[in-house]
């Protein structure tokens, strides 16, 4: 029997122990917390401050539309700070030629072919920009630029103390959050909210959940709760409006969750009072 | 010195030697490569994924214990079959030792390196080689064609399907016990592939676990992982009282796979009873980062720790039967 426990105890004081061991070894060397995605963030200096920008999960911003059915030329000017631009076009009859160009400069053929096509060109150059489009049938060319820059818009019209049903501050709940967030009925009778100085930690894809529930502390809360989702959050960073789908109860809004439906986590989450109108 | 005439009385003893055991030095050599890889990752490739908090982790604990209670139960009732299988044995041994060997005792003749029973015996070795030289020419045309990892993976192993089949039902028809723990080990090994590819994909995708589901993708499922890990820890129980407790490294396999239960039983649970706790963070389990109890470890380096402990043993457990298969087979030609 003694032979046996001998026999036993080898295999499993090593696998015991060896394992563990390593593991231990590696966290000795160093443990980075992050479970914070601004946990890098801290201060450097002690003699002056340090400054981090915020910046927003990356957005497309449409710059200029152009269409027509026959040539056209427009010029347009890309933001000194877009990290890249595309033009999206599509034509529907005939045959279809673009150029893109600096103003006042021969502009390079990026799209010729014959009707109908879809196409898109990227390029990372910034300033102005000048199109010219040669066709021979009906034709549609949107550019956007991709910025991670705050979105700051002025409040809608009709947008007043008076219009605000309700009010809230974001909290974390798996990922930061802050600002404020106000639910408000135009004049047309539409619901949209207002984000104010608002943040929350850059994610792509990141939705708008209207919640039922009173405030969401986890992703649980989150998920157990009756919400309705309203579409793509348009910045993680700044001061914008969104309007809300027709068909929202504002009664059954109590609270407003940032969802991420890629890792399926709430990111931030921001209760709604009323008595704070 | 005073004590030499005392000692001149006394007999040299033999210094004992040490030696090294080169398996279990390997072992720990792949171990210790294993955990510090782990390590890494825990460190610097944290998976993102939902988490519940501590509050909403221990509201399931009673589960948990349920959990714990039934596998420490059938640990139990294996531990105590296998005690009596090895008294009956004993007992049979004991009244034929007279009339033939033991078969340790047959293991003092020099025996092959590779132990035959895990050679090809009814496959030819060309077969096999054609096999591998087939396999391998795969790997062009679907990596060229630009095939899913499943389907790359399901053309490697199709050639080798057929000689596997064939091999099994020859070792079958001599040991079937022997047999199903061969397949047994092969399954693991697939397993273990699974788990390692994704711990791959995480450090390549850096954590994203959307992008992490192993091989065959499809099958990362909680039924799949609760199927095949309760089959595996079932069988390795089965095992262990038909070889009658004799193989230690499968009753260390059988712990590590219990442990590997607890969680799982406790993990299908919530899958099927509390899906939006499981949904939420409940996958996490009972050891995963923020589960019920936690440790550092995300859900899938702690899944791939637990199969990782499962499966060592059991390569060694399986590697020792065949030596003793040997053995048998020696004894049974000699007798």
């Amino acid at each position: 029997m003694s032979a046996a426990i001998r026999k036993l105890a080898i295999p499993i004081v090593f696998l015991a122990i060896a394992l563990p061991a390593g593991v231990g070894v590696v966290m000795a060397m160093g443990h980075r917390d992050t479970s914070d995605d601004e946990s890098a963030f801290a201060p450097i200096s002690s003699g002056g401050t340090t400054r981090f920008e915020r910046r927003a999960q990356p957005r497309w911003e449409r710059v200029a539309t152009v269409a027509g059915s026959g040539s056209a030329e427009r010029s347009f000017a890309i933001g000194a700070r877009a990290i890249q631009w595309r033009a999206d076009w599509r034509c529907t009859s005939g045959t279809f030629r673009m150029a893109i160009g600096r103003p006042s400069r021969d502009a390079d053929v990026v799209a010729a072919s014959a009707c109908p096509d879809v196409g898109q060109e990227t390029s990372t150059g910034r300033g102005d920009g000048h199109l010219q489009v040669s066709a021979s049938g009906a034709w549609r060319v949107v550019v956007r630029q991709q910025v991670d820059t705050a979105l700051e818009e002025p409040a809608l019209a009709g947008m007043t103390g008076a219009s605000r049903l309700a009010r809230g501050r974001f909290h974390d709940v798996q990922k930061h959050g802050e600002g404020t967030v106000s639910l408000h009925r135009l004049a047309n009778g539409r619901l949209a909210l207002r984000f104010e100085d608002f943040y929350t930690s850059p994610s792509p894809g990141l939705r708008v959940w209207l919640s039922r529930a009173r405030d969401v502390r986890s992703t649980l809360q989150a998920r157990q709760a009756k919400y309705l989702d309203a579409g793509a959050i348009r910045s993680t960073l700044g001061t914008y409006n969104q309007l809300l789908p027709a068909d929202v109860d504002a009664r059954e809004v109590r609270s407003i969750v940032i969802w991420c439906p890629t890792v399926l986590i709430a990111f931030s989450a921001a209760p709604l009072s009323a008595a704070s109108r | 010195m005073a004590s030499s005439a005392a000692d001149a009385g006394r007999v040299a003893r033999p210094r004992k030697r040490w030696v090294v055991d080169r398996r279990l030095m390997g072992v720990a050599i792949v171990t210790e490569v294993v955990a510090v890889a782990l390590a890494y990752m825990v460190l610097y490739v944290p998976v993102l994924g939902p988490k519940l908090t501590t509050q909403e982790a221990d509201r399931h604990w009673l589960a948990a214990v349920v959990s714990a209670t039934v596998v420490g139960a059938f640990g139990l009732v294996i531990m105590r079959a296998a005690l009596s299988a090895r008294r009956r044995a004993a007992a049979i041994e004991g009244r034929c030792e007279r009339a033939s060997p033991a078969v340790d005792a047959v293991g003092a003749v020099a025996l092959p390196r590779i132990p035959r029973s895990l050679r090809f015996e009814r496959v030819p070795a060309r077969w096999a080689r054609v096999a591998g030289a087939l396999s391998l020419a795969t790997l062009p045309f679907t990596i060229g064609l630009g095939a899913p990892l499943w389907l790359i993976w399901l053309a490697i192993l199709a050639f080798w399907a057929p000689l596997v089949a064939l091999e099994s039902s020859h070792k079958f028809a001599y040991d079937a016990v022997f047999a199903s723990f061969g397949l047994m080990v092969i399954l693991q090994v697939l397993h273990m592939v699974e788990h390692s590819t994704q711990v791959v994909q995480l450090a390549i995708s850096g954590g994203s676990f959307a992008a992490s589901h192993g091989v065959i993708g499809q099958l990362d499922f909680e039924t799949v992982h609760f199927v095949a890990d309760t089959g595996l820890w079932l069988s390795l129980g089965m095992m262990a009282v038909m070889f009658r407790g004799r193989n230690a490294w499968l009753w260390v396999a059988f712990a590590a796979a219990s442990m590997h239960e607890i969680e799982h039983l406790y993990l299908f649970w919530l899958y099927v009873a509390e899906h939006t706790v499981y949904l939420s963070g409940g996958a996490a389990g009972i050891m995963g980062k923020y589960g019920l109890i936690g440790t550092p470890l995300d859900r899938p380096y702690l899944h791939y720790t637990y199969n990782f402990i499962v499966f060592v043993p059991l390569v060694l457990a399986f590697w020792d039967e065949a030596r003793h298969m040997d053995r048998l087979r020696r004894r049974r030609r000699d007798v």
